[in-house]
């Protein structure tokens, strides 16, 4: 109704009183508000999501440090060079003979009080079903203030073109190897950028994203919507990384958390984060500078 | 052996250079405006600094928005609105402050100046001063809004913005009217601009003791910027040029050549820059998680 008004005062310039100047520009302000919304809403489709509370817990008297985490989340979500959901700190504290190292596995915290999403301008970075903070690539303009607001650096840029390398038709070896290029056309594959064609499937969108927006990890949503846990806690060889219900009382992250006393990485921020972390990567030593976990 | 593959630097140069456009636009638009209603002397300076405001808030907004990653998507930001963010209160500032900015210039332009006596037209522009404010301050709430960067963490720092911002609009008020040869009672403007740096040192120190009686982080910062890597920018270049050399020169000298002017008011356009380089880029050091 709105597109019609608009034509018609468009059409019709003499008789155009102020009136219906202003409906006209209603009109059309309502006319492109709905064509936005309707080209970057996204419907959580995740309905056995509702009412949980997802968490993750990483036991780190388990974890060897070994970065299968990270690795399987760069094969499941197709992420680039240069961009890692599911990343680590390490820090060597000591002098020899007295030396300890440690290793943190980093995800998104997926914080319930999450500083992104407060920030963001265009509401790209939102909360849904389960308490994930979710990105939607459609929406976002790439001003990069969620990766200020993060206190924990699991926000990252996507400055360069995403995988070129399938755009490229270099040989390895001239005329005795396919370039991947080559490759992708004999597995008639498209060349979409860090397509995930699981996404695309089972959530509405987000299959595709771009050079100058920023991307992050999303608990695997595509896989938790369908029953199954995160790739990363799949793939963990120590199964040092618990997923499940915070509100649940009888799930797996609950009988760990009442098990044992967690911690979270920068509670003090407020941010509630839902990433918990039990036991110590090296429990031998008192560590002298221990204290912002 | 770490290998460098993530990045999480979000604000760079770029942002740096709006905030100081930004600021420098606010500062230049209340002196103009001031000289223009309410102090006489300053009068000849109310043009200058009129046509300042609107070309060089219009380069920042182009700096602004180089710097998005996807720059043909930033009308959406008039779209959405998130009353959580002050990016997204800040756009509308902007807007509304560029438009009111480029009206003001206008009257000068054509030669109407008697027309800014009109009480619509004073309307317009008085309406302006709260945007003028608000867009010199608001994006230390942008950097405020992030948790977990200890130096931007500090309800002073929209204070500081803003006195910076002043600072850099009268600063380069005097520039332009200095290189244009129209140099009467550029030393009262002299004057109220190193006022208005030993404000801005004052407000520094605070920010400093505050810092260093805080927690880690907040001590780990403030010695990263007074002895670390940005002691280099900090001491020589924001203390000492930009500070410094501007209060000597327009304080404690009377008589003037006309280069000395241009180069203190230069000099202290450098040092309001070094400190938003110094702030947006210092304050993103990594902190370490655990």
């Amino acid at each position: 109704m709105g597109k019609r008004k608009d034509k018609d005062t468009q059409g019709d310039k003499k008789g155009l009183t102020r009136r219906e100047l202003l409906l006209g520009a209603t009109g059309f302000a309502v006319a492109t508000g709905a064509i936005v919304h309707s080209v970057s809403a996204q419907t959580s489709n995740r309905p056995n999501l509702e009412g949980k509370e997802l968490a993750m817990v990483i036991d780190l008297q388990r974890c060897t440090g070994c970065g299968a985490c990270a690795i399987a989340c760069k094969n499941e979500n197709n992420v680039q060079d240069g961009v890692a959901w599911a990343w680590h700190e390490t820090r060597t504290t000591g002098t020899f003979p007295n030396v300890q190292y440690e290793y943190m596995p980093t995800l998104c915290n997926h914080c319930q009080n999450a500083p992104c999403v407060r920030l963001c301008p265009t509401k790209a970075m939102h909360k849904v079903a389960g308490g994930i903070t979710a990105h939607t690539p459609e929406k976002c303009i790439g001003c990069k203030s969620c990766i200020a607001a993060c206190p924990y650096k699991v926000i990252t840029p996507n400055k360069k073109e995403p995988h070129k390398f399938w755009k490229s038709d270099e040989q390895l070896f001239a005329g005795a190897s396919d370039s991947p290029k080559e490759v992708v056309e004999k597995v008639g594959g498209d060349t979409i950028p860090l397509y995930n064609p699981d996404r695309e499937q089972f959530l509405e969108g987000s299959g595709l994203r771009y050079k100058g927006i920023v991307e992050k990890c999303t608990f695997c949503d595509h896989r938790v919507t369908q029953g199954k846990l995160p790739y990363c806690v799949e793939r963990c060889p120590t199964k040092a990384r618990i997923f499940g219900d915070l509100n649940d009382p009888n799930s797996k992250v609950n009988e760990i958390l009442s098990k044992y006393s967690a911690k979270r990485l920068r509670e003090y921020l407020g941010t509630e984060p839902k990433v918990f972390y039990v036991r110590e990567f090296n429990p031998a030593t008192y560590r002298k500078s221990k204290g912002s976990v | 052996m770490e290998i460098a593959i993530v990045e999480h630097m979000s604000y760079d140069w770029r942002i740096a250079l709006y905030f100081f456009l930004g600021g420098l636009a606010g500062g230049s638009y209340l002196l103009s405006v001031a000289a223009n209603y309410w102090i006489t002397g300053f009068k000849p300076f109310a043009r200058t600094a009129a046509y300042i405001t609107p070309v060089v808030l219009a380069a920042g907004l182009l700096v602004l928005i180089l710097d998005l990653g996807k720059p043909f998507r930033a009308w959406r930001l008039f779209l959405t609105f998130n009353a959580a963010s002050a990016l997204s209160w800040g756009v509308w500032f902007l807007s509304i402050f560029f438009a009111i900015s480029v009206v003001y210039a206008y009257f000068f332009f054509m030669g109407k100046e008697d027309l800014l006596e009109n009480k619509k037209v004073k309307l317009i522009v008085y309406i302006g001063i709260p945007f003028a404010i608000l867009t010199a301050s608001y994006t230390a709430v942008i950097l405020i809004q992030a948790p977990g960067r200890a130096l931007w963490h500090s309800p002073l720092l929209p204070v500081l913005f803003f006195n910076g911002g002043l600072i850099s609009g009268v600063a380069a008020t005097i520039l332009v009217a200095s290189i244009r040869g129209g140099t009467a009672n550029i030393g009262g403007l002299g004057k109220l601009l190193s006022w208005l740096i030993i404000a801005e040192l004052g407000f520094l120190l605070i920010e400093f003791i505050v810092l260093m009686n805080g927690g880690k982080e907040y001590v780990r910062i403030a010695k990263h910027i007074a002895t670390g890597d940005w002691g280099l920018l900090f001491w020589p270049v924001e203390i000492v040029i930009g500070s410094i050399l501007p209060v000597a020169v327009f304080l404690f000298f009377k008589k003037l050549p006309a280069y000395s002017i241009a180069i203190a008011s230069t000099a202290a356009l450098i040092g309001v820059f070094t400190m938003r380089i110094i702030v947006v880029l210092g304050g993103q050091v990594p902190t370490n998680l655990f």
